[in-house]
């Protein structure tokens, strides 16, 4: 009882070698979890998939057609695809009777400070009506882009720098014309 | 923390107690520049008038909350040295290393499951990592000394100071977050986050942190066997992990009872902890 009213009476002290070793274990579990930790998750994570031009890739119940050069993100629950500046993300279809320019046009307001173009619609390869809007701003374009078979709708954002955009115009277009849904996608 | 102040760092001595100093200062600084380095986004698109008084409310929030932890810093003689440590570690190191390894988890769970639900990590994963880096600190201020007087309530203290240190400075990220994330007018972001994790998260890292302060305080005085004080320092991290993860369970089911629940286990970890600390540390009561 003496000892340990003597350790807490008087100034409790540490033994040299116990504090060294707390440090040696914080720093340890520390450089662990704040370095080793992250490098973990990037050694395991899946490397995006280079696709096939003509190879149709299907993701979370859309699938689409894309052109040379794309790759597919690993690890996306949707469908994500990119090359360069461009990320092309299409949403899992959802029911939903609203149409794809309706829908596009509603995405809109959340842009308000950007520049909003006009709503161009397309009729893709298997029936879906599709709109797509440019929403761009200083430094960043947002393309809000829509699909809808008339009871399921599927929406997509594709972003890009505002420089590159004319020259993925048409390959973006040409590609979401093969946009189909998958059979039973949002049952 | 008047009586603090009659003490100083200087009378700190000898080279552990400077690795000590050095680990956790150095830590506190990396942390601090890795956590201004991750707000850079949200700081760049909050207006400056909104990122004032986040800073500003939960700054009240912490005061308001450590002026309960006057009386028993008082008592136990804790440093001034010793508080700024505590913060140094528990807002600082602490929140960004736990940070980046809670985001190294969530990429971890969704490459190797890609289909996998991401509550999971949060809810069982990330509490033992926050938990044990806050642990760390809290040890490395108990052997220190921190405090003139050491015992399961200094442990408590340091263990608080830490734990408040860590809520906060999470509760000022999650609110700046969720405002650059046009999760609502700012306005309402604040308010959402002062309720969720400041009024229902009143008795969380304060508790988890205090309780096993309180542990290693005991431990590290207490004259029983070796077993023992580690088996008890080892009940008290494994309880309040399992406490943190119903905690953050029930935050993401986001029903009203259970958030009481939650609160109410916390309060009454703090109260049976803090009577055992008073209990066994019969010479800080006295003081």
């Amino acid at each position: 009882v003496e000892v340990h009213l003597a350790a807490s009476i008087s100034n409790y002290r540490a033994s040299t070698r116990s504090q060294w070793a707390a440090v040696s274990v914080t720093i340890l579990v520390c450089a662990g979890l704040a370095i080793g930790l992250p490098r973990v998750a990037d050694a395991v994570k899946p490397q995006d998939t280079v696709l096939t031009s003509g190879e149709r890739v299907e993701a979370g119940g859309v699938s689409i057609v894309p052109s040379e050069g794309w790759l597919k993100a690993a690890g996306s629950p949707f469908l994500t695809i990119n090359k360069g500046p461009a990320g092309l993300n299409i949403f899992p279809p959802n029911p939903d009777p609203t149409s794809a320019e309706d829908s596009v046009r509603a995405a809109t307001a959340r842009f308000a400070n950007a520049t909003v173009g006009e709503i161009a619609t397309l009729t893709t390869d298997s029936g879906l009506t599709g709109a797509i809007v440019t929403a761009e701003e200083p430094t960043s374009m947002s393309v809000l882009i829509a699909f809808s078979d008339g009871t399921q709708l599927a929406t997509g954002l594709l972003t890009i720098d505002p420089a590159a955009w004319p020259d993925f115009q048409d390959e973006v277009q040409a590609m979401l014309k093969t946009v189909e849904f998958a059979a039973g996608a949002a049952s | 923390v008047t009586a603090a102040t009659q003490t100083s760092i200087r009378q700190i001595r000898g080279s552990g107690a400077l690795a000590i100093i050095a680990t956790l200062a150095a830590l506190g600084v990396l942390g601090a520049i890795g956590l201004v380095s991750d707000l850079r986004v949200p700081l760049a698109v909050v207006p400056p008038m909104w990122t004032a008084i986040t800073f500003a409310v939960w700054a009240v929030y912490a005061v308001l909350l450590l002026v309960f932890f006057v009386r028993p810093a008082r008592r136990s003689q804790v440093l001034l040295a010793g508080a700024l440590l505590a913060f140094a570690w528990g807002g600082l190191a602490a929140t960004d290393i736990a940070g980046r390894a809670n985001s190294a988890v969530v990429s971890i769970v969704s490459s190797v499951a890609p289909d996998a639900d991401d509550t999971w990590g949060n809810v069982f994963i990330n509490p033992a990592i926050e938990e044990t880096v806050k642990t760390l600190g809290i040890l490395l201020l108990v052997l220190l000394p921190a405090a003139r007087r050491m015992g399961p309530v200094t442990g408590l203290v340091l263990g608080a100071l830490v734990g408040v240190s860590f809520q906060v400075v999470e509760n000022v990220i999650f609110t700046l977050q969720g405002m650059s994330r046009g999760l609502g007018e700012p306005v309402l972001v604040l308010l959402e986050n002062l309720f969720t994790r400041g009024l229902v998260g009143l008795f969380s890292h304060l508790v988890y942190s205090g309780v096993i302060g309180a542990a290693i305080g005991w431990a590290l005085t207490s004259t029983a066997g070796t077993l023992r004080r580690v088996g008890v320092v080892a009940v008290a991290i494994v309880l309040m992990v399992v406490l943190h993860s119903w905690s953050n369970w029930t935050s993401h089911l986001g029903e009203g009872g259970l958030y009481v629940v939650s609160m109410g286990l916390g309060l009454a970890a703090l109260a049976v902890t803090a009577w055992l600390a008073r209990r066994v540390s019969p010479v800080e009561v006295a003081g």
